[in-house]
C-alpha cells in the first residue's frame, strides 16, 4: 500500500501553472506523484493507458482551448467502467457561481480557486492532497 | 236587445259573446246595433276608450271619432261599407273620453240574422299609438346609428352583400382605404387585398368562415388606393335576417400600421439591448479570466522567487518582490470586484425568502478570523425574514461588517450591533460600530463607487463596497443611508420592504 506514492493528474493547458502546481505540490510534505497534461484529449489517452495507476485525484482546468473542462468531466462521468468514479477536484481561475454549480452538475467532486500568490497556492494543494491522496478511501 | 253572434255552425248568446270579450284586454270589443247605437262594452274598450260600461252603451258611436270625422259623417259611411262588403277595415284617430287622440285599428263586421237580415256590427279595436311610437323610436334610432357610423374616423365600418360586393362606405373607410363612396359602391371586397391573397381566394374564404363561424378575425396587409399597405385588423361578421337568411356581413377594419412600426422598433430596440448585454457578459467573461490570469501568474512568480531564491536576495530585494505580489493582488481585487458590481442589476438569481439572521450567521463565520484579529464583536439583534436573494444579501452584509473591521478604532475593542425595526411597510435595519467613523459631510461620497476617504496605503479596498451594497438594496426595492461622526463610530441603515403575505 506504502509501496507506491499515490498520483495527481492535472489538466491544464498552461505550462506555468502546471509548473507552479508541481512546485506547489513539492513543498506541500504530501506523499504523492505528480502528472500533467495540457489538454482534454491528451488526458484521455492518458486514463485510456491501462499500464498507469489510476490517479487518487484529478485537477481539472476549466477554460482551454479546443475541449474545456466540462466536456472532460462530461467524458468521464459517462464512462460504464469504474474510471466514471474518479475524483475530480476543479482548479481554476474562475470563481463564477454560475461555473461552480455547473461544475457540480456535470460531477465535479471539489471546486478550487487558483489563488493569487504562491504561498497561498501552497496551502490549498497541502490541504487537498492531504485529504484526496490520504483520507480519502477509493474503490479499489 | 236580444242580438246573437253567428260563428260558422251556432249563435253565440250575448252573454257568451261578454264572456269572450272581457278576458280580451288588448282589445275594445263591442257590438252595435245596425243605426250604430253601442249595446255591449267590454274591459278592454274601457281602457282604451276611457268610458265605463254605464255611461256609453245606448251612446251613438260617433263619440269615438274626431269631430272633423264625425262633420263628414265617416262613421255612418264606415257602417254602410261594413254592412256592404261584410267587414271593413281602417286605421284612424280616435277620441277618449278625456279627448285625448289615439291612433286606432278598426275592424267592423257586419252581423246578420240566418234569413239575410242586418242586426248589427261587432267593432274590434286596437291602439296603434305605442307600436307607432316604437317604430318611429326605432327609426330615429338606426338614424342616429347610421350617422354615428357615417362619423367614426378611425375605423373602416361597412356593409358587403351576400357576394362580398360593398354597399355602404363610412369615413373611416374613405380615410384608411382611401376610396370615396361612389368609387367603391358595389366594387367586390377583395379590392382591399394583396394580389397574392387575392390568388389564393383568401376574400371568399373569410366570407366562409364568417357564415361558418359568424364571425371572422384577423391582422393582416391590406391594400390602399394609393397601393400602399397597411396592416389591419379585421372583423367580418355575418348579418342574418330575423327570419333567418343571411342579409351580408358587416366589416370592421382598424389601421395598425403605427402600433406595429412601434412593436417594431421596440422589438428591434430589445434585440439590440439583448446583444449588447451579451456582450457585455462576454466582455465580463474575458474581464474575469484573461485579465486575471497574467496578474496571478505575477504574483505567483514574484512569490515564487521570493521563497526558493530568498536566501540570495536581500532584506530590500526581497520587500521590493511584495510590492510587486501586493500590486498584482490588489489589482485581481479590484478587477473581480468591479465584475461583481456590473453584474448585479443583470441575470438576477430568482428572489426567495431569505432569513437575516442566518444571512449574518454566515457572514459572521466567513469574518471569524478577522473578527478574532480585532476582537472584535457582534451583538445581533432578533432578525426578519425578506424576500430576497441570499448571495446578494450576504455581500451587503460581508461588506458592511468588514468595512467595520477595517475602519475599527484601534484605541479600544471593535463593538458591532445589528438590529432591526419594522416601520410600517419596511424594515430598517441598523448596522452600528464604534470604529473611527467619518464626517457626515461625505456621507453621499461613501455610498458613490471609487469614492474613498482614507489613503489606500492605510485602508485597502476599492471603493465599490458600499456601492455595490446600495446597488443590491435597490435592486430589493429598499434604500441605504448611512450616519457617522468623526471618531464616533459610524450607523448604517437598510430598508427592505416587509415580505408580502403569499
Amino acid at each position: 500500500m506504502n509501496s507506491v506514492s499515490p498520483a495527481i493528474l492535472l489538466i491544464d493547458d498552461s505550462a506555468q501553472d502546471a509548473e507552479l502546481v508541481e512546485l506547489a505540490l513539492g513543498r506541500s510534505g504530501v506523499r504523492h506523484q505528480f502528472h500533467w497534461v495540457p489538454g482534454v484529449d491528451q488526458a484521455i489517452v492518458f486514463l485510456g493507458e491501462g499500464g498507469t495507476p489510476r490517479p487518487a485525484l484529478v485537477l481539472l482546468d476549466i477554460q482551454m482551448p479546443r475541449r474545456n473542462g466540462f466536456e472532460f468531466l462530461k467524458w468521464v462521468r459517462s464512462r460504464t467502467d469504474d474510471l466514471r468514479l474518479l475524483p475530480i477536484a476543479m482548479l481554476t481561475t474562475s470563481h463564477d457561481s454560475i461555473e461552480i454549480r455547473r461544475a457540480y452538475q456535470e460531477g465535479a467532486n471539489s471546486f478550487l480557486v487558483k489563488p493569487t500568490g504562491f504561498e497561498e497556492l501552497c496551502g490549498i494543494l497541502k490541504d487537498a492532497g492531504a485529504f484526496w491522496l490520504h483520507r480519502n478511501r477509493l474503490v479499489t | 236587445m236580444t242580438t246573437a253572434v253567428a260563428t260558422s255552425e251556432r249563435w253565440l248568446t250575448e252573454e257568451q259573446f261578454g264572456l269572450i270579450a272581457d278576458s280580451v284586454l288588448d282589445y275594445g270589443m263591442y257590438l252595435l246595433s245596425p243605426n250604430g247605437i253601442v249595446e255591449t262594452w267590454n274591459t278592454g274598450a274601457e281602457r282604451l276608450n276611457g268610458y265605463k260600461r254605464g255611461e256609453i252603451i245606448g251612446q251613438h258611436f260617433s263619440v269615438f271619432y274626431p269631430p272633423a270625422d264625425k262633420g263628414q259623417g265617416k262613421p255612418e259611411k264606415e257602417l254602410l261599407v261594413a254592412a256592404e262588403e261584410g267587414s271593413m277595415e281602417e286605421v284612424g284617430w280616435r277620441v277618449r273620453k278625456d279627448g285625448t287622440l289615439f291612433l286606432a285599428k278598426n275592424i267592423t263586421t257586419a252581423l246578420r240574422a240566418p234569413d239575410g237580415g242586418l242586426v248589427g256590427f261587432v267593432k274590434v279595436t286596437r291602439d296603434l299609438s305605442e307600436h307607432r311610437q316604437a317604430e318611429e323610436f326605432l327609426r330615429q334610432s338606426q338614424e342616429s346609428f347610421r350617422l354615428l357610423v357615417d362619423s367614426v374616423q378611425d375605423y373602416a365600418i361597412f356593409m358587403l352583400d351576400t357576394t362580398g360586393r360593398i354597399v355602404s362606405w363610412n369615413e373611416g373607410a374613405r380615410r384608411i382605404k382611401q376610396y370615396s363612396p361612389s368609387e367603391i359602391m358595389g366594387q367586390h371586397f377583395s379590392i382591399f387585398y394583396p394580389p397574392e391573397d387575392v390568388a389564393r381566394h383568401k376574400p371568399d374564404m373569410e366570407l366562409k368562415i364568417a357564415i361558418r363561424d359568424g364571425r371572422f378575425e384577423e391582422e393582416g396587409w391590406r391594400v390602399r388606393k394609393d397601393g400602399s399597405r397597411i396592416w389591419a385588423n379585421v372583423v367580418i361578421s355575418a348579418i342574418y335576417a330575423p327570419e333567418g337568411w343571411l342579409l351580408g356581413f358587416s366589416k370592421v377594419t382598424r389601421d395598425l400600421t403605427e402600433r406595429r412600426r412601434v412593436e417594431e422598433l421596440q422589438r428591434q430596440a430589445h434585440a439590440n439591448l439583448s446583444r449588447s448585454n451579451q456582450e457585455l457578459d462576454e466582455y465580463a467573461a474575458f474581464v474575469s479570466h484573461d485579465l486575471q490570469e497574467p496578474l496571478r501568474k505575477m504574483a505567483s512568480y514574484a512569490e515564487l522567487v521570493s521563497v526558493t531564491q530568498g536566501d540570495r536576495l536581500d532584506e530590500k530585494g526581497k520587500s521590493q518582490l511584495a510590492v510587486i505580489v501586493d500590486a498584482a493582488k490588489r489589482m485581481r481585487t479590484l478587477i473581480v470586484e468591479l465584475l461583481d458590481y456590473s453584474r448585479v442589476g443583470r441575470a438576477e438569481p430568482p428572489m426567495t425568502r431569505v432569513a437575516l439572521d442566518g444571512v449574518v450567521r454566515t457572514v459572521q463565520e466567513d469574518l471569524a478570523l478577522a473578527l478574532t484579529e480585532s476582537s472584535g464583536t457582534v451583538t445581533v439583534g432578533p432578525l426578519p425574514h425578506v424576500n430576497g436573494n441570499i448571495e446578494r444579501l450576504r455581500s451587503v452584509f460581508g461588506n458592511l461588517l468588514s468595512n467595520a473591521i477595517k475602519y475599527r478604532d484601534l484605541s479600544r475593542p471593535l463593538e458591532i450591533r445589528i438590529d432591526a425595526e419594522r416601520r410600517e411597510a419596511e424594515w430598517i435595519i441598523a448596522v452600528r460600530d464604534n470604529g473611527i467613523g467619518f464626517d457626515q459631510q461625505y456621507v453621499e461620497q461613501v455610498l458613490h463607487p471609487f469614492e474613498r476617504l482614507h489613503p489606500k496605503e492605510k485602508y485597502p479596498g476599492t471603493g465599490l463596497g458600499l456601492a455595490l451594497c446600495k446597488k443590491i438594496i435597490t435592486l430589493h426595492g429598499g434604500r441605504i443611508w448611512a450616519h457617522s461622526e468623526e471618531g464616533e463610530g459610524s450607523e448604517f441603515f437598510l430598508s427592505l420592504p416587509v415580505e408580502s403575505p403569499r
